[in-house]
């Protein structure tokens, strides 16, 4: 009875779960038709399990001798009924989500509407004006990732991509004192890099996998992503060589979070609404970067001035989050929670 | 599938072919002089072959009447061509017609004909945070309950872009069955059988997708259907969705080059791999009798330099014309040129300068589209009634004493465009998201009329010739009376305000601020309290229309604005800077 009670979500038995299936040899095919003489080629070939097949694009098959492209078919889709092709249901995928690491931002009412922090493997996009905070977050969260995941930090390294030159290692110092941890080290753990033109952003992302795959990183942060393409790209002209270079620099963020769990934050400028528009508003800000922007990244949050050193913070858009405020102020320290909220 | 005919080069064994040895396909397929040679027979008999065998399989042919009759008793049609009394209360749900499923909200349904039918692919299009991976998150649901549909099944999720998000759909699930089946137990052990029959997978490029659709995802389906491997709880999938589609063309997968525009090759390409992808999805479709729904991201739309008639379709000989070098032919407004065809099919309008992504070919390729925007204006709404309030204002807070449940929250009013469609008219509907999902507002459905949207325009240009012929002759103006298609009277019960981003603050919602409104043109007529415009202020007025107190600071900036905004501030004493950086 009392298993019943459970959270079902959590997985339940032990058997159920350990499905750790070996792998099928190639042989297996035989038993759906495939005829011994192919599955011979196909292991000749340097195929020796089903799996290695299934995942095999069909021209890729086509190129072994002997395999037609009727037998590629057919060799494919039998394959495919064998092994799980790696779709699961999404209660698995629920499941491997509360394990989720979570970077805590140092103030806990945005922590709070985050979720518990910037998510890992998911792009974060911080836009606003000057002086709502954005660079102010980034050092912070340099700080926390390094801390340890029962304390809300990532447990790895930082990357700090620069493009506006706003990295001030001071900053971080003072943060880490917040948290008791030794400021030389901290440093340390910062892999810095400034980034000059836009292609040269890209390419900094193919050293970044590179440190990525030596040790273990838990946080990659762009700040700010956009401005150099303002410069670099100018016109209407140029406007889809902008978006095709942009596009590409996105993707590749994605593969690196998807690949090495980490987070990605990227912050954005704003872009004054001069037109009109139906109810157009006189200083209505928008971020930019566009439509490839904005569908990018995971999680959007909009930053604004609030009284004082307080900042409100917005989400804007979110896979899972509802529209919720929070408001944050910057402190010596780093960010933290406005002075009211302390008192109380 | 079909086997090709048979290759020149294939060598055959040295026996003699007959014709029983052969398969149909083979007869039909191989050309004529290649069959004649195999069957060692002349041409004629060959033809004569081909002809016996293609008669024998062909399916028969069906009148339309006899269709007809067959699914309407079968229940088969769609909801709203039935007549039947007692399937009254069945209909609106969708229930009892297998071919058709309720999306759960009936506003919803209407404005699609009946809800979503099977074997039909499905696009939902719009920017984003406009709600698009929701409102198919919410679907994926719905088509899993029994009270909304006679045969309920799981869906298959597709990403392209990053993981499902798993923790929505739980919220999700779990109300939707408080919603639908209330009286049903089980509570989580039920949300979790719903997330059960959701699976998911993520596709990287176009080559995975198209690897998927010919192999997984047949694979997936079959073994779903057979009752051999199919567990208890384990529905056979009637919904495959794809999110989304256009992520698998942009970003670009070459490794090495720096990225270029696209150009006319890569475009060819892209075209391909559509139609392959929509050929393959749609035989999936029809093949296993499931939905299929896409979703896809959009492109702006670049400001013409004359402005376009969205109600006005061009007729002149002339402007069919390309190239007349006629001067008054508008090179801009011709009218077969894909970029003026293209607005009535791309889902932009006349509010939203957006189109769909992907062009004509995917145009095409869809059976419906539909066009999802935030429109940025917000109500007072309950979350769970959906009733509208206006603004609580001290006069009104005995009202607000009487409120034990209602959770009134300011809301941001999303649109849903339904641009084309087999099974019914183009129109708008407004909707909410709530915690339990998708809403469509009452009384917000609008089909899309062109005719009357024509004449309409033809006699508010006759008025405005009239009257600055009037002004002109020194008479005083008339009152316009036929303002924006009469939409104030409506607005008793409730007020909306401009504010895409949700920024006015609490107090503002509680009726103790309004915003100063800066007036175009100085005729002043004070403070506005219909429908203004929100942003950024130093300064707000009290309500009781005091003038410049600082009444609350919110956050520095600019100039309240109306309209195109610069000009006179009436009695709020805003003077900030416009505060216009980049």
């Amino acid at each position: 009875m009392a298993s019943q009670e459970q959270d079902p979500f959590v997985g339940e038995g032990g058997e159920e779960d350990f499905e750790l299936m070996a792998p099928l040899l190639v042989a297996k095919l035989q038993e759906a038709g495939i005829s011994a003489q192919d599955t011979k080629k196909l292991s000749d070939a340097g195929f020796h399990t089903v799996e290695a097949v299934a995942f095999t694009p069909k021209k890729q098959l086509c190129t072994i001798k002997g395999i037609s492209e009727q037998k590629a078919d057919k060799i494919l889709m039998e394959a495919c009924k064998m092994v799980p092709m790696g779709f699961t249901t999404a209660t698995e995928i629920h499941s491997r989500r509360s394990e989720l690491v979570h970077i805590t931002t140092g103030s806990t009412g945005l922590d709070t509407i985050l979720g518990g922090g910037i998510e890992t493997g998911a792009i974060t996009e911080l836009y606003g004006e000057f002086r709502t905070g954005k660079s102010q977050i980034c050092h912070t969260l340099a700080v926390t990732c390094q801390l340890p995941v029962s304390m809300g930090g990532g447990e790895g390294k930082c990357l700090y991509i620069d493009t506006e030159g706003t990295f001030r290692p001071v900053r971080m110092l003072a943060v880490a004192e917040r948290f008791g941890l030794n400021g030389e080290e901290v440093l340390d753990n910062i892999a810095y890099a400034r980034a000059y033109n836009a292609d040269h952003q890209l390419q900094l992302l193919v050293q970044a996998s590179a440190m990525m795959a030596e040790s273990r990183f838990s946080l990659l942060i762009v700040d700010s992503c956009t401005s150099l393409y303002r410069t670099d790209f100018s016109g209407r002209g140029e406007l889809s060589a902008r978006q095709m270079h942009l596009a590409k620099f996105l993707r590749t963020l994605m593969r690196l979070a998807d690949e090495f769990g980490v987070a990605v934050v990227v912050t954005n400028q704003v872009v004054a609404q001069v037109d009109g528009g139906q109810f157009a508003v006189a200083d209505a800000k928008k971020p930019i970067g566009g439509n490839i922007m904005a569908h990018a990244s995971t999680t959007r949050l909009n930053l604004r001035k609030g009284r004082g050193s307080s900042r409100v913070c917005k989400i804007v858009d979110s896979p899972c989050l509802p529209e919720a405020e929070a408001i944050f102020a910057i402190n010596s320290n780093g960010i933290g929670d406005p002075e009211e909220m302390k008192e109380q | 599938m079909i086997e090709p005919y048979l290759h020149y080069s294939d060598t055959l064994t040295t026996e003699p072919t007959t014709i029983a040895s052969l398969s149909t396909s083979s007869i039909l397929l191989t050309p004529l002089p290649r069959l004649s040679d195999l069957l060692k027979v002349k041409i004629p008999i060959a033809q004569s072959y081909v002809r016996q065998v293609s008669h024998a399989i062909a399916p028969s042919t069906k009148r339309l009447d006899e269709i007809y009759d067959q699914e309407q008793s079968t229940g088969v049609g769609p909801s709203r061509l039935h007549s039947d009394d007692d399937d009254e209360t069945l209909d609106r749900k969708g229930k009892g017609k297998a071919k058709w499923v309720s999306t759960g909200d009936a506003g919803l349904d209407e404005a699609l004909g009946g809800g979503i039918r099977r074997g039909c692919l499905y696009e939902i299009t719009g920017e984003s945070a406009a709600g698009k991976s929701h409102l198919s998150l919410h679907l994926a649901l719905t088509f899993q309950l029994p009270s909304l549909t006679s045969s309920p099944g799981g869906s298959l999720i597709l990403t392209s872009e990053r993981e499902l998000s798993t923790d929505r759909l739980v919220q999700l699930g779990q109300h939707l069955l408080s919603l639908h089946e209330p009286t049903l137990l089980g509570g989580e052990r039920r949300v979790k059988n719903l997330l059960d029959n959701i699976l998911t997978n993520r596709v990287g490029d176009v080559d995975a997708l198209e690897h998927a659709l010919n192999y997984a995802i047949p694979a997936i389906l079959e073994s779903r259907l057979d009752p051999n491997t199919s567990t208890n709880h384990q529905l056979p999938i009637r919904l495959i969705i794809l999110d989304s589609i256009t992520a698998l063309f942009r970003g670009g997968t070459n490794d090495h080059e720096r990225p270029t525009a696209p150009n006319a090759l890569s475009l060819a390409e892209r075209s391909k791999h559509l139609c392959i992808v929509a050929d393959a999805l749609k035989a999936i479709a029809v093949k296993y009798d499931l939905s299929i729904l896409i979703i896809n991201q959009v492109s702006d739309v670049f400001q013409r330099s004359t402005p376009v008639s969205y109600s006005q379709p061009t007729s002149s000989f002339m402007q069919t014309q390309p190239f007349t070098g006629q001067n008054n032919a508008n090179p801009e407004d011709i009218a077969m040129i894909y970029k003026t065809q293209s607005r009535w099919f791309s889902g932009e309008s006349e509010q939203l300068k957006k189109e769909a992504s992907l062009g004509i070919v995917w145009a095409n390729a869809v059976n419906v589209r539909i066009m999802l925007s935030r429109t940025g204006r917000r109500r007072l709404l309950d979350q769970y009634n959906l009733t509208s309030h206006k603004r609580n204002r001290p006069e009104d807070r005995a009202y607000l004493q009487n409120e034990e449940e209602g959770d009134i929250r300011p809301t941001l009013i999303r649109k849903l465009h339904v641009v084309f469609s087999p099974f019914s008219p183009a129109s708008t509907i407004d909707y909410v998201i709530t915690p339990s999902g998708v809403h469509t507002l009452l009384d917000s459905y609008k089909k899309i009329d062109v005719t009357s949207e024509v004449i309409r325009k033809q006699i508010k240009e006759e008025k405005d010739r009239i009257n600055s012929e009037n002004e002109n002759a020194g008479f005083s103006s008339q009152v316009n009376e036929e303002d924006e298609g009469g939409e104030e009277e409506l607005r008793d019960n409730w007020d909306e305000v401009f504010d895409e981003f949700g920024e006015l603050p609490e107090e503002f919602w509680k009726g103790e601020y309004e915003l100063g409104v800066v007036d175009v043109n100085g005729k002043g007529d004070g403070i506005s309290d219909q429908v203004s415009y929100a942003g950024y202020s130093d300064e707000m007025v009290k309500r009781d229309g005091q003038g410049s107190e600082v009444a609350y600071n919110s956050v520095e900036g600019s100039v309240v604005g109306s309209g195109l905004g610069e000009g006179s501030v009436v009695g709020s004493g805003i003077g900030g800077s416009v505060a216009n950086s980049t």
